[in-house]
């Protein structure tokens, strides 16, 4: 379940301390662990310069290095990732300040974009009156769904991440999408990564909840280079996804391979 | 995430220099238009064609899946895989789907200099080229621009399409099957990418062709509404930003800080080399006389 953790007093610290603390305590494969972390969260959060110091010394130093290798949309900015985790800011930019002129700003902050992750995430609002989301949970996350499927979701409600709070988003089972803030807000996000097996990540259309889209995972890359291989030496492409297809590990990239095979892997969208 | 390796996937040296090969020569005829760079790059995709380098490539990485069911070709994302990648170009293959790419309501124009190779015998593969001919800078937007078609035709295989980004163009390819082009494309982009309305083929909005300047307008944003201390040094930074609406941003924000007088910011915003930025000094210099 997604749970809310309210702001309470606390002292600041740094962004080194906060990384510091948290490499040294968590286990990034335990919701608990990660979900006890939360107080070292809103300690930073607490900071109210280190996001803002970060930003200057980066664009100001190291300017044409500028976040380059982040393949998020412009929304999130990284600030560390390790083997275990990845440490991001997101902004939330108000609606009035979206263009009128099409739907690709909307869509880039996740507005209106109902969404699961294949990651564990823990945030905390930082600045702005922070956005509000519209919480459902899975009956069913570890089912092998296809486009056009709808799963049973339970409305939750609408939530709101205000500034220090917390919330923890659990992988797979928590379906949210997000309501623009009425100021610019920024939210600091702790996600753990993807592991082999892991369920791919699924958009869901924002009517009739059916999935819309699959984002994928990590490991799908290797049914990516496939089907791309198809097209250039196809005997040899074919020949390697009958074997994920009868042999790998993860029954969902065995079931992906097939799906490759028959010409009916769609990548992402 | 550091983004720059050369060869990105294994293979034998003889391949790695193919490669390379390819792409200076593609690299080259993108920069210099000439007959003899055009040759050039002719002759590395004819050989590249007969020494099976992609192939090759392509078929080590497979054998490399079978050998480790935990390696994840990192550098494969949903239709493209990077071949090689300099400071000035990248090398890549992409996925082209069958059927209509007439799906989307805008049609977006190219972001930079980019050539096309064929690759697939059996495919039939269609290019549209559009240029707009009435627009005269990438940075300047000019709402209701219209696009025209300048032709539509089939490529060979083998053949190349090279879109050339010093005018504004745009082109869609269309695949009767699933295929694989290969891709040279120089980094150096234009500041914008314009997206055109499908069916009337006028403009509609534009966007910045680089991530990283939303990125930077967002963190001004930030700063601002956080009241960071250290706003003032970034702007003053940015007032030399090759980014006009960043500069423009820059400007603004120090004139409300008062960090800087708003005569000497007018003074400079009158001199810049954007047009927008020009006009709207000189009306704010003219209200204030």
């Amino acid at each position: 379940m997604p749970i809310k953790i309210a702001r309470v007093e606390c002292s600041p610290i740094s962004l080194p301390e906060y990384i510091e603390h948290i490499e040294a305590t968590i286990d990034f494969r335990d919701n608990e662990s990660i979900i006890a972390s939360a107080p070292a969260l809103q300690r930073l959060a607490a900071n109210k310069y280190f996001l803002g110091d970060w930003l200057v010394d980066a664009l100001l130093n190291r300017a044409q290095e500028f976040q380059q290798g982040n393949a998020y949309n412009y929304q999130s900015m990284v600030i560390r990732v390790t083997d275990n985790y990845l440490l991001r800011v997101n902004f939330w930019v108000p609606q009035h300040q979206l263009s009128k002129l099409s739907d690709r700003e909307a869509m880039a902050f996740g507005y209106d974009a109902y969404h699961n992750h294949n990651f564990n995430l823990l945030t905390v609002g930082y600045t702005g009156s922070g956005y509000d989301t519209d919480l459902y949970r899975m009956r069913e996350p570890y089912r092998p769904y296809e486009l056009g499927d709808v799963p049973a979701l339970d409305p939750l409600g609408r939530w709101h991440l205000g500034c220090e709070e917390v919330m923890f988003y659990e992988a797979f089972a928590d379906v949210h999408a997000q309501v623009a803030p009425p100021d610019l807000s920024v939210s600091i996000n702790l996600m753990t990564h993807s592991t082999r097996n892991t369920w791919p990540q699924f958009m869901f259309d924002s009517r009739s909840r059916a999935i819309s889209a699959i984002v994928g995972s990590p490991l799908d890359a290797r049914i990516h280079l496939l089907t791309m291989a198809r097209s250039l030496v196809p005997e040899r492409a074919n020949q390697a996804l009958a074997r994920l297809a009868n042999s790998d590990p993860s029954p969902r990239l065995q079931k992906l391979a097939k799906d490759a095979i028959a010409g009916r892997f769609t990548d992402w969208r | 995430m550091i983004y720059s390796r050369a060869v990105t996937l294994g293979a034998d040296a003889d391949h790695k220099q193919q490669l390379v090969w390819l792409a200076a020569a593609g690299r080259a005829w993108l920069n210099r238009s000439y007959q003899e760079a055009l040759l050039q790059f002719a002759s590395a995709v004819e050989d590249t064609h007969r020494s099976g380098t992609l192939q090759a490539l392509v078929s080590s990485e497979i054998e490399r899946l079978g050998d480790d069911i935990s390696y994840t070709p990192d550098r494969v994302v949903p239709g493209r895989v990077a071949l090689y990648e300099d400071r000035e170009c990248r090398l890549d293959l992409c996925a082209l789907p069958a059927g209509d790419a007439e799906t989307t309501t805008l049609l977006y124009s190219d972001a930079s200099s980019v050539i096309y190779v064929v690759l697939d015998r059996e495919a039939e593969i269609l290019v549209s080229s559009y240029d707009a001919p009435t627009v005269e800078r990438n940075d300047v937007f000019m709402p209701g621009a219209r696009l025209d078609q300048l032709e539509c035709r089939r490529v060979e295989s083998f053949h190349t399409v090279r879109a050339n980004s010093e005018r504004l163009t745009a082109h869609e390819y269309r695949s009767d099957r699933p295929t694989v082009l290969a891709r040279i494309s120089l980094k150096k982009a234009l500041p914008f990418v314009w997206g055109f309305e499908r069916a009337t083929l006028e403009a509609k909005l534009l966007y910045p062709s680089d991530v990283s300047a939303s990125r930077t307008s967002l963190a001004m944003d930030f700063l601002k509404v956080s009241d960071h201390p250290r706003l003032p040094e970034l702007c003053t930074n940015l007032l030399d930003s090759p980014w006009h609406f960043l500069r423009w941003k820059a400007i603004q924000f120090m004139a409300e800080l008062d960090t800087e007088s708003l005569d000497s910011l007018l003074a400079r915003a009158i001199d810049d080399e954007h047009l927008d930025i020009r006009t709207t000094a000189s009306r704010v210099l003219a209200g204030r006389t």
